[in-house]
């Protein structure tokens, strides 16, 4: 049973997670200040993860490099907002993912890595077995909704919990697994002729 | 709790997770221990272990080594010359727009926050709380249809009791990781505890009531404790510490 009253350790706050956590928080309140290094070093960190996000979401690299210019810009702006309720991820994720809906309400995206059935690549083209080719799984992906290619790439290209999923989408965490479950469906009915 | 207690299916949607390394620790493990035996989950994860190759191959191909996103959005910012005004734009604004903003905001405390509060039953007050960071406890913010920082109970109320949910959902899951929850409140973390109170678990959440008629105004620590389902020394496990300050009036 437990003793009340015993001497209690806190180690949860010295994990890698926390540690990490804990800078990206210190740089955001730097450019709440105007520290535009911190900015560089923020925005560079998560560069990539944003731009593969927001591609998948809008399907236009044109249309990715203006949204990403806003996002970078809606950091700078709204650093002094963020009040540490969410993660420095979730929040990032958060702003991108605002930015392209807003996009996508005033333009329907445009799908530039739809490959047609009949030029579809083939399992043979992979020079090694057993792993999807990636001119597929581009193809695949682009197949999907828009809520559920969020989902795959929020989890498999930006590497994000779960959770952290949840609150970016803003929507339950059951409706999260959902969205995965079916969009797992819909890719295995397209690349699973090239599993082995 | 045994691990082949837990539902294939819902194991099963974890996977996804398990596979990029966002478990947690705990859940990490349960999942592991259930894919060793279970061979369609074996197999689902070796799937999306492919999967996770073939999207990380993708974004990494698509992702323009020459985009220089951030070198652009940094001359423009240092442009505008915004290097001491930093994020805080609010200071941009002229008095006039900031003295409208402020009457919206008056307006919506006093139209939504105030009737809610006025209202709030004398027992079983819910007062939902939530992560929030601070450099050394994750605070919590007490969420009463608004966002609160602060425990206010009504004057008067003596035998007033808070209901606390804490939504656990970011790193540990009650009712699949522990089998027992409980929150220990004091004054200073470490301490001997004011309260003790189990905590029921319900999805992801939790609830436990503390008797606060004898608390006077101040900051508060609530410390969760779990006793891991696998615990063969069903030693209890320090799990968070939250805090909050109550404010009588």
């Amino acid at each position: 049973m437990f003793a009340s009253g015993k001497t209690i350790t806190y180690n949860w706050a010295n994990s890698a997670c926390e540690v990490e956590l804990s800078r990206e928080t210190n740089w955001i309140q730097s450019i709440a200040k105007g520290d535009l290094k911190a900015f560089e070093t923020l925005c560079r960190s998560y560069q990539k993860r944003l731009f593969g996000y927001l591609l998948r979401m809008l399907r236009s690299r044109e249309t990715t490099e203006e949204v990403m210019n806003d996002v970078l810009h809606g950091i700078w702006q709204g650093a002094a907002r963020f009040s540490g309720a969410s993660r420095p991820s979730t929040w990032i994720f958060s702003i991108a993912r605002h930015k392209a809906l807003n996009r996508m309400g005033r333009k329907k995206p445009v799908i530039t890595d739809e490959v047609s059935d009949d030029h579809m690549p083939d399992a043979s083209d992979n020079p090694e077995d057993g792993l999807i080719h990636k001119d597929l799984v581009k193809m695949a992906l682009g197949k999907l909704s828009v809520e559920h290619v969020e989902v795959v790439e929020l989890t498999f290209y930006s590497g994000l919990s779960y959770q952290e999923i949840s609150e970016i989408v803003d929507c339950p965490i059951n409706t999260v697994k959902t969205r995965m479950f079916h969009a797992k469906q819909q890719l295995r009915a397209i690349l699973g002729r090239v599993k082995p | 709790m045994n691990v082949n207690e837990q539902p294939h299916e819902a194991l099963v949607k974890l996977l996804p997770w398990y596979v990029n390394g966002t478990l947690d620790e705990s859940e990490s493990h349960i999942v592991a221990e259930h894919v060793e035996h279970c061979d369609e989950c074996a197999e689902e994860v070796a799937e999306l272990r492919d999967l996770e190759l073939a999207v990380m191959a993708v974004g990494k191909e698509e992702a323009l080594p020459e985009f220089d996103g951030v070198d652009r959005v940094l001359a423009e910012i240092a442009e505008k010359g915004r290097r001491k005004e930093g994020g805080a734009r609010i200071f941009r604004f002229p008095p006039a727009r900031i003295a409208m903003w402020a009457a919206i905001a008056a307006a919506l405390v006093f139209a939504i926050f105030i009737p809610r509060y006025l209202n709030q039953p004398a027992m079983g007050e819910m007062a939902t709380l939530q992560d929030s960071s601070s450099d050394q406890y994750q605070f919590l913010k007490m969420v009463r249809g608004d966002n609160m920082t602060t425990i206010t109970p009504k004057p008067g109320q003596s035998a007033l009791q808070f209901k606390i949910e804490l939504h656990l959902g970011i790193s540990v899951r009650p009712s699949r990781d522990y089998a027992l929850l409980r929150c220990e409140l004091k004054q200073t973390p470490g301490d001997k505890p004011l309260a003790i109170a189990n905590g029921k678990a319900v999805d992801e959440a939790f609830g436990v009531s503390f008797p606060s008629d004898d608390l006077a105004s101040g900051y508060y620590y609530v410390e969760v404790y779990g006793l891991p389902a696998q615990s063969p020394s069903q030693e209890y496990k320090l799990l968070k510490t939250y805090g909050f300050k109550l404010e009588r009036q």
